[in-house]
C-alpha cells in the first residue's frame, strides 16, 4: 500500500513530466519554424540583391 | 563542400506555400486534439477508478501506455514511409520517415520518464534491471541514433537511403518491446492489457500490483480515449513536423544556389 500523500506527489509529478515534454517539443520546432521562415527571407534579399547588382 | 538537399522545383520559388485547405484541416486537426487532451486528463483523474493498493500515481499508466500507442504508430509511419521511399526514390517519403522519428522519440522519451516515476513509489525505485525496461531503454537509443546518424550523412539520397533500411530495421525493437512482457516470464513490469487479471500479490508481496483494463469498464474506456488521443496528437505532430521540414529543405535549397554563385 503506498501513502496516499507519496502516491499523490508522484501522480503529480507524473503529468508534470508529460507537460514539460510535450511542451518542450512543441516550443522547440515552433522556434525552428520561425527561424527558417526568417533565415528563407533573408536568404531571399541576399539573392534578389545579388541579382539586382549583376543586372 | 558537403552536398545539400535540394528537391526539384524549390530552388526557384520562395517561402513554401502550404495549401490553405489542408492548413485549414491541420488547424482543425491541432483543435481536436487539444481537446482530446484534455478529455483524456479529465477522464484519468476524475472518471477513472482510484487503484486501491497504489492510489492515484496509478493514473500515469493513462500517459504512459497512451505515449508508447503513439510512439508504435509514429516509428510505424517511419516504416511505411521507408518502404515507400525505397519503392517510388521520391524525397517526400524521407520527409514523413524523418517526421515519424522526430514524433516518436519524444513519445516514447515520456513511455520511459512515466515508467520511471511510478516505478519509484511501486517497485521503491526509478529503475531496475528488467527485460521490458531494458528492451525499452534500447529501443530509445536505436533511435535516437537515427536520428544522429541522419545528420551524419550529407548527400540527401544515400541519407534517405540509409535511413528508410535504418527506420524499417529498426522497428524490430518496436515490436521486441510490445511483447516482451509476454514472451518473458521473469519481467517485473505489468501486463495490463490482457484478458483476464494477471497481476498477482505472491506471499503478502505486491509483485506486478493489482491492476488490470479487465477489472473495471472505466479504466478501458479511459485507456482507449486515451491512446486514441495520444495517435491523434501523434499525427498532428508529424504533420507540422513535415512542414518544418519543408522549410529546412527550402533554406539548404537557397544556401545552395547562393553557393553555386560564388
Amino acid at each position: 500500500m503506498i501513502p496516499p500523500e507519496t502516491s499523490n506527489a508522484y501522480f503529480a509529478l507524473g503529468y508534470f513530466t508529460v507537460g514539460v515534454i510535450l511542451l518542450g517539443v512543441i516550443l522547440y520546432f515552433v522556434n525552428r519554424a520561425r527561424a527558417l521562415r526568417a533565415e528563407i527571407r533573408d536568404l531571399e534579399v541576399l539573392r534578389d540583391e545579388e541579382d539586382t547588382a549583376r543586372n | 563542400m558537403a552536398t545539400l538537399a535540394v528537391q526539384p522545383g524549390l530552388a526557384t520559388s520562395s517561402v513554401p506555400k502550404f495549401s490553405p485547405s489542408r492548413t485549414r484541416i491541420l488547424q482543425g486537426l491541432t483543435v481536436v486534439s487539444a481537446l482530446l487532451a484534455l478529455v483524456t486528463i479529465g477522464l484519468a483523474w476524475f472518471y477513472a477508478p482510484r487503484e486501491a493498493t497504489q492510489g492515484n500515481v496509478q493514473r500515469i499508466f493513462y500517459m504512459h501506455v497512451g505515449s508508447f500507442s503513439a510512439a508504435f504508430v509514429a516509428l510505424g509511419v517511419t516504416v511505411v514511409a521507408g518502404l515507400l521511399y525505397l519503392v517510388t526514390r521520391n524525397m517526400r517519403w524521407d520527409k514523413l520517415a524523418l517526421a515519424g522519428v522526430q514524433a516518436g522519440l519524444p513519445l516514447a522519451t515520456i513511455t520511459l520518464l512515466t515508467g520511471a516515476v511510478w516505478a519509484r513509489p511501486t517497485w521503491n525505485t526509478w529503475w531496475t534491471r528488467d527485460p521490458r525496461l531494458d528492451a525499452m531503454l534500447v529501443m530509445w537509443a536505436i533511435y535516437a541514433a537515427y536520428l544522429a546518424l541522419r545528420s551524419a550523412i550529407h548527400t540527401p539520397e544515400s541519407r534517405a537511403r540509409f535511413a528508410a533500411v535504418y527506420g524499417i530495421l529498426a522497428f524490430v525493437s518496436v515490436i521486441y518491446v510490445t511483447i516482451v512482457i509476454r514472451v518473458r516470464p521473469d519481467t517485473l513490469h505489468p501486463v495490463v492489457i490482457a484478458p483476464e487479471l494477471s497481476n498477482y500479490v505472491s506471499a503478502g508481496t505486491l509483485v506486478k500490483g493489482l491492476f488490470s483494463i479487465s477489472s473495471d469498464p472505466r479504466i478501458s474506456a479511459t485507456l482507449g480515449v486515451s491512446s486514441i488521443a495520444w495517435c491523434i496528437v501523434c499525427a498532428t505532430l508529424i504533420w507540422y513536423l513535415v512542414r518544418v521540414e519543408t522549410l529546412a529543405e527550402r533554406t539548404r535549397a537557397l544556401k545552395l544556389e547562393l553557393a553555386e554563385r560564388e
